[in-house]
Formats: C-alpha cells, sequence, structure tokens
C-alpha cells in the first residue's frame, strides 16, 4: 500500500474528531420540544402568524403520531427532548491558513480534487471574501436575477416571497405526512427555495454551495422548488468532500412542484459523517424527499450517491400527476463497516401514458446492511403507464447483507410494469483480469465498482460526476483483503 | 368490529376445553391477534368481510357420503386415494400404498409457535384430523398418492380445518397430489396445514390443486423441511374460491438441496388470490427455482410475496424468482412484492417481476394471419400458462388443468 494509501486508511479507520465545536451563547432554545420551542424558533425567525400557525399544528399532529419502525435498519431509540431545536448559527472557529487544518482531512480533500479555494471554504478557514465565493455568489445571483430565477435561504423566501410559500409549502410533502416530515414541519430551522419563472431554462447548475448563507442550515433542512410551466432547473444537493457535522439526527424535507412542460433535475451526493468502524457515531439522515409532476408532459428526475450517515432512510418519490409526465429514480448507495440504508423510491402513476425508471445500485460492504425498497403505484386511471425498474447489489465481504422489498401494486390492464433485481459479488476472473494487467487489487475493485454504477454516475452533472468516482473509490478503501 | 370479536369470543370459549397441547398455540394466537390491513403480511388482503359474516357462522355440518363423488379427473386415473371429510381423515376407505405408513394425525403442539402465521396458530388450535404419511428409506411409491379433502357445505355454512404430515426418509421419493373438492353452494371457512420433512436424498413432488368451489375461504399452509441433497418440487394451481391464502414455506437446511416452485393462478369476479412463498436457504450449496404466474381478470384480485433469504454462511447459493402477471381487465388488480435478503457475498440471485396486458404485436401477428381476436386472445393465454402447465408430470393431471385453464381462458368476453 502506497504512503497515500496509508494516511488515508489511517484517516478512514481513525475516531472521529470533533475539530471544530460551534460556540454556543445566547440565541439557542432550550434542550426540549413542546410548543414553547416551536414558537421561540418562529419568533427568532421573525416569521408570520399563518407560519407559526401552520408549525404548531404540524407540532400538534406530531405528537399524536408514533415513531416509524417498520425500516429495515436498527438504532437506539432517539430522545426527542434531549435534542437543541434551534440555535442561531454562529461562525465557526475561524483559522486563518490550510495548515492548521488536519492534514490527513487535507489528504482526503485531495484525493477527491477539491480546489483550494473549496478546500478553505469547507475546513472553515478564513477566506478572502472579495475573490472567492461572495463574488463568485453575487455574479451568478445577478444572472438568476435577470431571468426572475429566485435562488434564496428559505427564511429569506419567507420574508420576500410569502404568497409563494404560503401556497406551496406542504403542498407536496403534507405536515401530516410521516413522523419525521411533521416533526420537520413544526421545527425546520431553514433551508433552500427555488423558483423558476415560466419558461425559463436555468443556464447553470443550482448548488447549494454557491449560496454563502446556506452553511450549517442545521439539521431540519426544508427545501422547496416549484418549476413553473415549460423551465427547467438542474440542483445540486450536497458535496462529495466529507461533512462532519455534529448533530445526529437529520430530518430534512424536500418538495419539488413541477408544473407543465417542466423538467428539474436533482442530484445529491451524501457524504457524512458514518460512525466509527463499530458504528458509534454517525448521522441518522432521515430525509422525506418528494416531486409532483403536476402537469402535462412535466418531468422530474432524482440522482443520489449515497456514501455517508450512519443510517440512511429516504424515499425521494414522484408522483407522476399530469398525462405523459416523466419520473426518474438513480441511486448508488454503498455502505461499509456498520452502516445501514434503506433506501429507494415511490413512483404513483395516476395521470395518463406517463412513464418512470428506476436504476438503483447498491454496494455492500463489512458489516453494513443496504436496503433497497421502492413501490411502483399504478393507479385505475393511469391507462398506458410504463414502468421500468432494476435494482442490482453487490456484496462484499462475508457480513454485510443486502436486501430488495419492491411493491409493485397494478389496478389499470393497460400498464406495463417490469422490475428485476439480481444480487452478486465482484467475480473473482473480473478481478483477476485486472490483476493480470498490472492494476492492484484495491484499484481493482473501485474500477469494477465505478463500472457497476456508471449508469447512474452518468446522470451526474459533469463535475459532480467526477467527484463520485473519486469518493466511491474512497469508501471502498480497505474493503479488500 | 363485532365480527373479529365473534371469532375470537369462538376461540376464548375454546380455551377452557381445549387440550392442553393447543393450549401454547392458542395463547399466542390471543397474543398475535387476528391479522388485519396492518399486518404487512396481508396488507393487501381485506379479511373484514370474513370475520364479519363468514368466520362467525361457520361450523360442523352433517356428512353424508351420497352426497359425495370424486372429482372426475381422478376416476379414471391410476392412484392411491386417501379421503379427509369435513375435517376427518378416513381411515376406512383409504387406499394406502404397500410399503408405506399412513395413520390418522390428531398430534397437535407447534414446536415454537412463536413467529407462526396466525392462521397456522388457529389450525393447530381447531384442527381435527388429518394424515400422517412415513414413506421408509429407499423406498419408492410408483402410483402417485391423491389426497383428497373434502369440504361438504350442502346444508349450511361449513368449517374445516385439517393438518397433514409427510415424512421421506432417506432417498425415498413420493408424489401427492392434494385436492381440494368442495360441495355445495354454501360458503366455507377451511384451513390445510401440511408439514413435510425431506430426509437425505429423499425427493417428493407435491401437487396443490385448488380448481374446485366457489364462496370458499380457503388458507393453505406448506411447512417443508429439507435435508442435504434432498428435491423438494411443488405446482399449486389456483382456479376458484373466493378468497385463498397459501403459505408456501420452504427450509433448506443443508447443502446441495434443490426447490423448485411453480405456480399458476386465475382469478375471476370477486376472486381474491393470494400466494405467499418463502424460501429459507440456510446452508451453502443449495439451488431454488420459483415461477409464479397469473391472470387477473373481471374484479379479480392476485396478491403475490416472495421472499428468499440467504443466511450468513450459506455461500454458493443459486436463487431465482420470478412473477408474471396479465391484467385483463381495468377492474383488475395484482399486487406484488418479490423480496431477497441476502446476508452472504457469494452467491447468485435474481428475481424479476412483470405486470401488463397481452403484447399487441403478437395479437396483431396471429389476427393478420386470420385468427380471430377472441381466440387470438385465448390462443396467447394458454400460451402463457402452458409454460406452467408443461412441467406437470402425472400425464391425467397435465390434460385435465390444460383444459381446464383453455376452457377458463376461452369462455365469454373479455
Amino acid at each position: 500500500m502506497s504512503s497515500d494509501n496509508q494516511i488515508l486508511e489511517e484517516f478512514t479507520s481513525k475516531e472521529y474528531e470533533h475539530g471544530w465545536t460551534v460556540d454556543l451563547e445566547s440565541d439557542q432554545a432550550p434542550k426540549g420540544l413542546n410548543e414553547d420551542t416551536v414558537r421561540f424558533i418562529s419568533h427568532k425567525k421573525n416569521e408570520p402568524d399563518w407560519l407559526l400557525q401552520w408549525r404548531l399544528k404540524a407540532f400538534r399532529h406530531w405528537q399524536k403520531m408514533e415513531e416509524p419502525n417498520w425500516a429495515n435498519v436498527n438504532y437506539p431509540a432517539i430522545d426527542y427532548q434531549d435534542i437543541i431545536y434551534y440555535s442561531a448559527p454562529k461562525p465557526k472557529k475561524e483559522l486563518s491558513s490550510l495548515d492548521e487544518v488536519d492534514p490527513e482531512l487535507l489528504a482526503t480533500f485531495e484525493k477527491l480534487g477539491i480546489s483550494l479555494d473549496e478546500q478553505k471554504r469547507l475546513s472553515g478557514v478564513a477566506v478572502d471574501a472579495v475573490i472567492d465565493s461572495v463574488s463568485v455568489a453575487t455574479t451568478f445571483k445577478d444572472t438568476l436575477g435577470k431571468l426572475g430565477v429566485i435562488f434564496c435561504s428559505f427564511s429569506e423566501a419567507v420574508k420576500e416571497h410569502p404568497e409563494l410559500i404560503r401556497e406551496y409549502l406542504g403542498s407536496v410533502v403534507p405536515m401530516t405526512d410521516n413522523y419525521f416530515a411533521a416533526l420537520n414541519s413544526a421545527v425546520f430551522s431553514d433551508g433552500s427555495f427555488c423558483y423558476i419563472p415560466k419558461g425559463v431554462r436555468c443556464p447553470m447548475e443550482l448548488s447549494t454551495y454557491f449560496r454563502i448563507n446556506a452553511a450549517n442550515t442545521g439539521q431540519f433542512e426544508r427545501t422547496l422548488i416549484i418549476a413553473e410551466e415549460g423551465s427547467y432547473v438542474s440542483y445540486l444537493e450536497g458535496c462529495t468532500a466529507p461533512m462532519r457535522d455534529e448533530n445526529q439526527l437529520h430530518a430534512a424535507v424536500v418538495e419539488i412542484y413541477v408544473k407543465g412542460s417542466a423538467e428539474v433535475k436533482y442530484s445529491t451526493v451524501q457524504n457524512w459523517y458514518p460512525g466509527n468502524k463499530e458504528g458509534v457515531g454517525g448521522i441518522y439522515n432521515f430525509v422525506t424527499k418528494r416531486a409532483i409532476c403536476a402537469g402535462d408532459h412535466a418531468k422530474i428526475s432524482w440522482t443520489q450517491v449515497e456514501t455517508g450517515s450512519s443510517i440512511t432512510w429516504k424515499y425521494p418519490s414522484c408522483i407522476l400527476k399530469g398525462d405523459y409526465s416523466i419520473g426518474e429514480f438513480y441511486s448508488v448507495a454503498v455502505t461499509n463497516n456498520m452502516q445501514q440504508a434503506d433506501t429507494g423510491t415511490k413512483m404513483i402513476h395516476i395521470g395518463k401514458h406517463t412513464r418512470s425508471r428506476i436504476v438503483s445500485k447498491g454496494v455492500s460492504v463489512g458489516r453494513s446492511q443496504n436496503s433497497y425498497r421502492g413501490q411502483v403505484k399504478i393507479t385505475k386511471k393511469a391507462d398506458g403507464a410504463r414502468n421500468f425498474s432494476q435494482c442490482d447489489s453487490l456484496l462484499m465481504g462475508s457480513q454485510c447483507g443486502a436486501h430488495t422489498f419492491p411493491y409493485i401494486d397494478v389496478e389499470n390492464k393497460s400498464a406495463q410494469v417490469e422490475h428485476e433485481a439480481t444480487t452478486s459479488k465482484i467475480g473473482e476472473d473480473q478481478i483477476f483480469y485486472c490483476t493480470q494487467r498490472g492494476i492492484d487489487e484495491e484499484s481493482a475493485v473501485a474500477l469494477i465498482v465505478n463500472g457497476y454504477c456508471k449508469e447512474v454516475l452518468n446522470q451526474l452533472p459533469m463535475e459532480f460526476a467526477v467527484e463520485a468516482q473519486k469518493l466511491l473509490a474512497l469508501t471502498l478503501e480497505g474493503s479488500v483483503g | 368490529m363485532q365480527a373479529t370479536l365473534s371469532l375470537k369470543e369462538k376461540i376464548e370459549e375454546l380455551r377452557e376445553k381445549i387440550p392442553e397441547a393447543r393450549i401454547n398455540a392458542l395463547d399466542e394466537l390471543l397474543h398475535v391477534g387476528l391479522p388485519a390491513r396492518k399486518h404487512e403480511e396481508y396488507k393487501y388482503t381485506p379479511l373484514t368481510r370474513f370475520y364479519e359474516e363468514i368466520s362467525g357462522k361457520a361450523g360442523k355440518t352433517e356428512i353424508r357420503p351420497d352426497r359425495y363423488t370424486d372429482p372426475e379427473f381422478i376416476l379414471k386415473a391410476d392412484t392411491h386415494k386417501l379421503y379427509i371429510i369435513n375435517g376427518m381423515f378416513d381411515a376406512e376407505t383409504a387406499d394406502i400404498p404397500k410399503g408405506i405408513t399412513v395413520k390418522t394425525n390428531d398430534t397437535p403442539g407447534l414446536k415454537n409457535p412463536k413467529g407462526h402465521d396466525a392462521f397456522d396458530l388457529l389450525n393447530d388450535v381447531l384442527f381435527t384430523s388429518g394424515c400422517n404419511i412415513m414413506v421408509p428409506a429407499n423406498f419408492t411409491v410408483e402410483k402417485p398418492l391423491v389426497i383428497i379433502n373434502v369440504i361438504d357445505k350442502a346444508s349450511s355454512v361449513s368449517e374445516s380445518h385439517i393438518s397433514n404430515r409427510i415424512h421421506m426418509g432417506q432417498n425415498a421419493e413420493l408424489t401427492i397430489i392434494e385436492v381440494q373438492h368442495y360441495i355445495g353452494e354454501n360458503e366455507s371457512f377451511d384451513s390445510s396445514v401440511s408439514n413435510y420433512h425431506l430426509e437425505k436424498d429423499a425427493r417428493l413432488n407435491s401437487y396443490t390443486v385448488q380448481v374446485d368451489g366457489n364462496n370458499n375461504y380457503h388458507y393453505n399452509s406448506h411447512h417443508v423441511h429439507q435435508e442435504s441433497g434432498s428435491v423438494y418440487n411443488n405446482f399449486t394451481m389456483t382456479l376458484s374460491g373466493k378468497m385463498l391464502r397459501n403459505n408456501h414455506n420452504v427450509t433448506l437446511d443443508d447443502s446441495h438441496c434443490e426447490t423448485n416452485l411453480l405456480g399458476f393462478y386465475f382469478a375471476d369476479d370477486q376472486q381474491h388470490i393470494d400466494n405467499h412463498t418463502t424460501v429459507d436457504h440456510r446452508k451453502p450449496d443449495s439451488n431454488s427455482n420459483e415461477l409464479y404466474k397469473g391472470i387477473l381478470k373481471g374484479t379479480g384480485k392476485g396478491v403475490f410475496n416472495g421472499k428468499i433469504y440467504v443466511r450468513p454462511h450459506a455461500q454458493n447459493t443459486l436463487a431465482y424468482q420470478s412473477n408474471k402477471n396479465i391484467l385483463l381487465s381495468d377492474e383488475a388488480t395484482v399486487h406484488t412484492k418479490p423480496q431477497l435478503e441476502i446476508w452472504a457475498d457469494d452467491v447468485k440471485c435474481s428475481h424479476g417481476c412483470t405486470a401488463g396486458q397481452l403484447d399487441n404485436e403478437a395479437l396483431f401477428y396471429l389476427r393478420s394471419r386470420g385468427l380471430s381476436e377472441d381466440y387470438a386472445k385465448a390462443y396467447l393465454l394458454n400460451a402463457f400458462a402452458s409454460e406452467i402447465t408443461d412441467e406437470i408430470k402425472p400425464a391425467f393431471l397435465k390434460d385435465y388443468l390444460s383444459d381446464l385453464i383453455h376452457h377458463k381462458l376461452s369462455s365469454n368476453d373479455r
């Protein structure tokens, strides 16, 4: 193993260090959750009364709900009274130069090919605001502004565009939808808001990276994207760099409202702290993501690369209501060590001639458990609906598990639904072929896994795709032998 | 819910008088409760009406042998026959093949009631008898053994609960045909639980024939335990009945076992057919194959849930599963859930399922060659079914079932 790899090996196997801590001062809600907490959050954010009422309604509903336990994941019970639900974003302890940053973290950045400036931003080094991201962000804001595209933080949108928020908030994921969505509705701290006007094709990929005030939006994030008729946007969430966040429970909600002939492409790369090798610590990523194709000929495409979090439990879904609308779901979920993932999608066909496609690639390594759970539902009126699903699992090591739970419900005779799934391991002949040609075993595994995931990675925007490939290799580090 | 109570009350009344051996199952049943919609295993099988209207009414009916005649296809066939009539195994008329033992099975008592389907537990509490078949080592039964489960419901709503056991000695071979036979048009509730044990290298071919009766609510459950080198083949054919639930659980508890599960179901108006299968690979080097096909017509509803488990260390497992459905009407529904749970890495497992209508191009091809639309459709549907029926070994059964399906598919409108 080369020295580079050794460093990485140490890095990936070492305990999580709180390299930085947020100094919590005054603007913090007391621990615990009750109506006052909800009022406190709403008050702190200067929200209008209707939003407070909406939050309270969600909270009251949440109190009546039971925590779901049907997922194929195990975790100790969460004490919802032991969480601080609001603390005003405080600047992190800033370092003056990259030299002060954990060299191993830098090595990881290096391996992922992250630019120097971004490295600084991610590791909390003070950056020159004029030449760096702020200026970049401002330029982008100008371009977007001219087109009428709104891209801002959720709280900003509540102030500036209350009519839009009021109309669309909870229209795709109602506050009563599920336990974690209700919790999020009650206590969400901030998030992103994106509005694409009629007929506008957003000229650039919108990424939370460019929205500097999006940093540290916390554990209860809320994203709302509205695409008016005939518009197009590609939205990037997350980042390939390791995100070390001290919040254990993340219950975000993402809502996407797509009108006729509009198209939204939503890509996620998630690489949160997965816990140590024994499964201690790590993020619980319990997210509700849903899009509705409300108009005819609308299209929504979800692409996700999930490598982080100790538990990933989410199902980005598509409600295909408009005739001829299209839903797509492309997913790579890699679990290593003690990680658990229960992820997949729901395709609800309501409109006529709606089409959906599911490609899910799971890779289980170490002692991890990886589940695909998906539903394809063809309702009575969905004449001529078409679905194709493919769920493949790759197992590496004899102690991991791969599980598939597809639900297929067909109520219309003209529908055509196909599902196929395979489970296997990397062929010894494939490894042999590579090693015979001088590629070491570890690189061979990375190469084969990348090939296996290619169908999904190809869906990612260019720069993300390159990083995601490296990220996969990094996640698989140490899985051979 | 008045009715759940009524079945429950019935069960609770039993508590005072049932023998010790059945207490465990009863307690477990009372503990888990009767399945309702929120139970994952009964998600698509609504039982409310059954609890409310059927289960309470059902009781024992008089048995009148004069009402009984064999189903025609068995009359002519050269087989051994065993009768179970309204829950009682008829030892007197039993035609037992030489060399094997068949006794009345009246010993209840699940070893461990935990984790069983509620209806398995109910059967263990209520079953009246059944047959206990033992095939000695190295013995092959030449002719098929037909077990006819007669439910006489001509004079009133009837109820029957039976439990059969088969023990296959080393290297023994047997073919059984289980036939559900209903007399009369009343409603009925019957359950049948079978436990099969296959010792080393034994071969058991079993055919489950559910092609008879209307208005019947039938629960059928098979628990198969396989030892090294054994082969278990099952063929389940479901064409009639109001609401049917089949649970087929196979445990491959040793190496080099082979399991083949084939199924065909056809649900017409008001029919509900639910097949749940579990294939549990516990040891390395075993193979399993599963293919279930269904046609849903009118307001017919089909449910399929196939589980494949590959336990840790069950390396070199090969497991295939497939479920294909054709919907002939807009009121027909199918819910399918092919499920894989795998904890071993050196395995090849795959599953697939499809739901759709007949291929328009294939239809066009046939019509362009002068076949009428009805004929072309029937032709294609028969071809769809024949992938299953072609695998039936006993010729008389194959002919009978193929004809029956052909008749069902060709009759009236589509």
